[in-house]
């Protein structure tokens, strides 16, 4: 090695600091992995992807074909509204559940036992373009509503209008938060939160105002879970605990607990909130002799530290092992020896649950199995709730991707439903059945399921306008009162970018600057470049950085220059135009198809968020002033 | 823990410093790896690597929902073409800079002005969390950061980093040259301070 660190960094306590800290951001990191099975999908994903991107010159006709074969395919759908039973309990589900005093943090109230019912593989029905009911518009927000759009974090959509917030980190240990309301989707005007609370979720129906969050340090509440509800518009607010706090965590020194992800539901006057917190160890201060360990697995009787790595590597890491395999285990560390009591060690232990709160009075009424990081959706309809969590495949194994849904009448009793193979997205009730909608890890574009009993599963196709492939945004999928709408952003193949030379085409691969290179007549793939920095196959560097495909013999047959080249494998790193459109339907199986575009004059910038209301639906989004995108602005659309 | 580089010829850098490595170099003209090492399934290199590379994109794009997708994406491509990635001399460092690479794109497509980068998600107690150097950390580019946290998070020499980043060697000393200023002149150390570590 030709230098070291220290000769760079001459100041020991800056290096201290910043190796001190970068470890300390390791062990903050609350990422969680996907499970191979996503990984595997997403590859097939990939692969089908770039099948279908080898066929560019058909991409119109086979457009013609997909709204043709859409169009003609009106087979009635199997269930029908009248089969879902009332109540929705299904028997099959091993589920126990027992109210319990929100004073009772450390009792497990609730736990999924088993596998569940099983799953059947969804038989996909393709939906059917129809008219829209829907009238949308653009409007242009005013100033302020504009600079709203623009930051929004999180949104919700709400009975009467809209909720949006954004969060600002303020200090180390938490982020205030600005809340906006609108009625109409247009003007937006900040909402007097409860004082200081740190907001993670919110809703509103029927006139109250529901928001989730956490007092922050300088409040006598500090650390408190609380819901905050108000009935005038944000005006005045009742504070209702929800039986949890992160003030034994902030108090700890060798642990922190994040709230991830709030769902907040309303019905019928009781607020179902899901909570999902997520406990890290500062595990250097626990393992307290200056040995960098390289993560840690919670064990049954201690913390397993895993082995030390020399600090001078660098390259150690403190937080949470997803699993002891493969790795060795230094020593274990009992409770006691850990220096963690009875209330931090609860924390570890917690998994993401729910509470029921009514005429103010909040109670923990269920544990919802382990998830990753917003992975529970919640939902309602005339019938009940529905909490819809994603879920790893250990608990829910032979089902991939795996998500358990749950059902209650009341709020406070739950059920397993069932176990739809979708990422929670959204989950609601449409024609009388439970819908899960989100992206499809298998595939990637849209996945709409319609259940009657939450065992047996349809997967519907909504039908798409137009080449290339249509993906949901991440904040895509909405369902409400009965109707779903959805989010779609199209990505045009990037082969579509393409250069030929000598019957040679050079192609992008993927938009992020891989490209392939493949014989025009045959489809032969002759070689490439990888972003990871190599050319592959019979394709080599030439002079002036060209790119040189030779054949087997090594005789050259085409010459990319650089320009010709960058242009291909950068096809899509260049600001365009977004396409997006929302595909609604009252019933899943006949969907309106509207596009944004065609509502503004300037090119669509993007947009993530869809949000429903009892009688419109609402996305913000941003449009560009320039052709070069450098200039943006906020534009709603709204559906009525 | 991040997979070390295999062994990169120290002298390499000094008879050619400006030449970018590439990560496949290392393979022999019969496609053997030029250093020893076990190939492995990729579900062994997955469950072992996949905390290690999503904190150190995590760190360096100061997103996590963003480098878990990123994490989820590199590691997609490379069980895609696992035959050929397993022989590079480091994996890791592939998964890790195409995850990086990937997310920088659609950083790139979705940044647009007015609209703040979504924050690192921290709410922290750590005791070994720094405000100063974290602030300093934020105002650096995700290019000055990459080398930031290749050199001091996962240790990797000047070579290793440029052989992972894909750039010079002579980037990643200017790149963390003037990162350091900024750490420097950004949290005003005052170099006779110690901040102990207390629980």
């Amino acid at each position: 090695m030709s230098d070291t660190i220290d000769e760079l960094v001459d100041d020991p306590m800056l290096r201290h600091r910043l190796e001190r800290h970068l470890a300390s951001l390791a062990h903050d990191t609350t990422l969680r992995p996907s499970p191979l099975s996503g990984i595997r999908a997403r590859a097939a994903r990939r692969r089908r992807r770039h099948r279908i991107a080898g066929v560019v010159a058909a991409s119109t006709l086979s457009a013609l074909a997909i709204v043709a074969a859409f169009s003609a395919s009106s087979s009635p759908p199997a269930i029908t509204p009248a089969d879902i039973p009332p109540g929705l309990e299904n028997t099959t589900g091993e589920t126990s559940t027992t109210a319990a005093s929100i004073n009772s943090t450390d009792s497990v109230v609730s736990q999924v036992d088993g596998d569940g019912p099983p799953t059947t593989p969804p038989a996909t029905v393709a939906g059917v373009l129809g008219s829209s009911a829907q009238t949308w518009r653009s409007a242009a927000p005013d100033q302020a509503s504009a600079a709203v759009i623009g930051q929004v974090y999180a949104a919700t959509g709400m009975r009467s209008g809209h909720v949006l917030w954004t969060t600002l980190e303020q200090s180390p240990r938490g982020f205030t938060s600005e809340v906006s309301i609108s009625s109409d989707g247009e003007r937006w005007a900040p909402v007097a939160t409860s004082p200081g609370l740190a907001v993670i979720g919110g809703t509103e129906r029927d006139g109250t105002l529901v928001l989730v969050g956490y007092a922050p340090e300088e409040d006598p509440a500090a650390g408190a879970v609380l819901a905050t509800t108000s009935i005038d518009g944000g005006r005045t607010w009742q504070r209702i605990p929800l039986g949890y706090d992160l003030s034994a965590a902030w108090e700890s020194g060798v642990m922190n607990v994040s709230l991830m992800a709030s769902e907040v539901d309303v019905r019928e006057g009781v607020i179902v909130v899901s909570i999902e917190p997520r406990a890290n160890l500062a595990i250097d201060a626990i393992a307290g002799d200056g040995t960098m360990m390289n993560g840690y697995v919670i064990e049954d009787d201690g913390i397993a530290l895993l082995a030390p790595c020399e600090p001078t590597a660098g390259r150690c890491f403190s937080g949470p092992a997803p699993d002891s395999s493969g790795r060795e285990i230094e020593r274990i560390l009992t409770w006691e020896e850990a220096g963690l009591d009875e209330r931090e060690r609860s924390y570890l232990d917690d998994e993401p649950f729910l509470v029921r709160i009514e005429d103010g009075r909040a109670e923990r009424v269920f544990d919802l199995p382990s998830t990753y990081p917003g992975g529970t959706r919640l939902g309602h309809g005339e019938r009940g709730f529905l909490a819809l969590v994603q879920t790893y495949p250990e608990q829910a194994p032979g089902t991939v991707p795996a998500a358990s849904l749950f059902s209650s009448t009341d709020g406070r009793s739950w059920t397993l439903l069932g176990q739809p193979p979708a990422q929670a997205g959204a989950v609601g009730f449409v024609n009388g059945m439970v819908v899960v909608a989100g992206p499809s890890l298998d595939t990637g574009s849209i996945i709409v399921l319609a259940s009657a009993d939450g065992t047996d599963w349809q997967r519907i196709e909504p039908p798409v306008q137009g080449a290339g492939t249509w993906e949901p945004t991440p904040y895509g999928a909405a369902i409400a009162d009965g109707r779903i709408a959805l989010l779609l952003a199209r990505h045009m193949d990037p082969r579509l970018v393409r250069q030929v030379e000598n019957g040679v085409v050079l192609e992008a691969e993927d938009g992020m600057g891989d490209s392939v290179v493949y014989d025009e007549a045959t489809g032969e793939v002759l070689g490439g470049w990888t972003s990871a920095g190599g050319y592959t196959g019979r394709v080599r560097k030439g002079e002036e950085a060209s790119m040189v495909v030779t054949d087997e013999s090594g005789a050259v047959i085409a010459e990319f220059t650089l320009d010709e080249a960058m242009q291909a494998m950068q096809a899509q790193m260049t600001a365009r135009e977004t396409e997006m459109s929302v595909v609604v339907s009252n019933d899943v199986w006949t969907w309106s198809w509207t596009s944004l575009n065609d509502l503004v004059d300037e090119p669509l910038a993007g947009a993530e968020f869809i949000l429903m209301t009892h009688d419109g639906i609402v996305v913000p989004a941003q449009v560009a002033l320039d052709p070069d995108f450098a200039t943006t602005d906020g534009r709603i659309f709204v559906a009525s | 823990m991040l997979g070390r580089l295999c062994d990169v010829d120290p002298t390499s850098e000094a008879t050619d410093a400006d030449e970018v490595i590439h990560l496949e170099h290392v393979l022999d003209a019969d496609g053997t790896p030029s250093a020893p090492s076990p190939l492995e399934g990729f579900e062994a290199f997955y469950a072992r690597e996949r905390s290690a590379i999503g904190r150190a994109l995590a760190i360096t794009l100061r997103d996590e929902a963003l480098a878990a997708d990123a994490l989820d994406e590199a590691m997609a491509r490379a069980y895609q073409r696992w035959d050929e990635v397993s022989r590079y001399a480091n994996p890791t460092g592939w998964v890790y800079r195409v995850g990086l690479n990937w997310a920088r794109s659609v950083v790139r497509k979705l940044t647009r002005p007015g609209r703040a980068p979504r924050a690192f998600e921290l709410v922290s107690s750590a005791p070994t969390f720094d405000a100063d150097i974290d602030r300093a950390l934020r105002s650096l580019s995700v290019d000055q950061r990459a080398v930031v946290v290749c050199r001091f998070f996962i240790g990797y020499s000047e070579a290793e980093t440029a052989l992972v980043l894909g750039i010079r060697p002579g980037t990643v000393k200017s790149r963390l040259s003037r990162a350091l200023d900024a750490l420097r002149s950004s949290t005003l150390i005052d170099p006779t301070a110690t901040r102990e570590v207390t629980r």
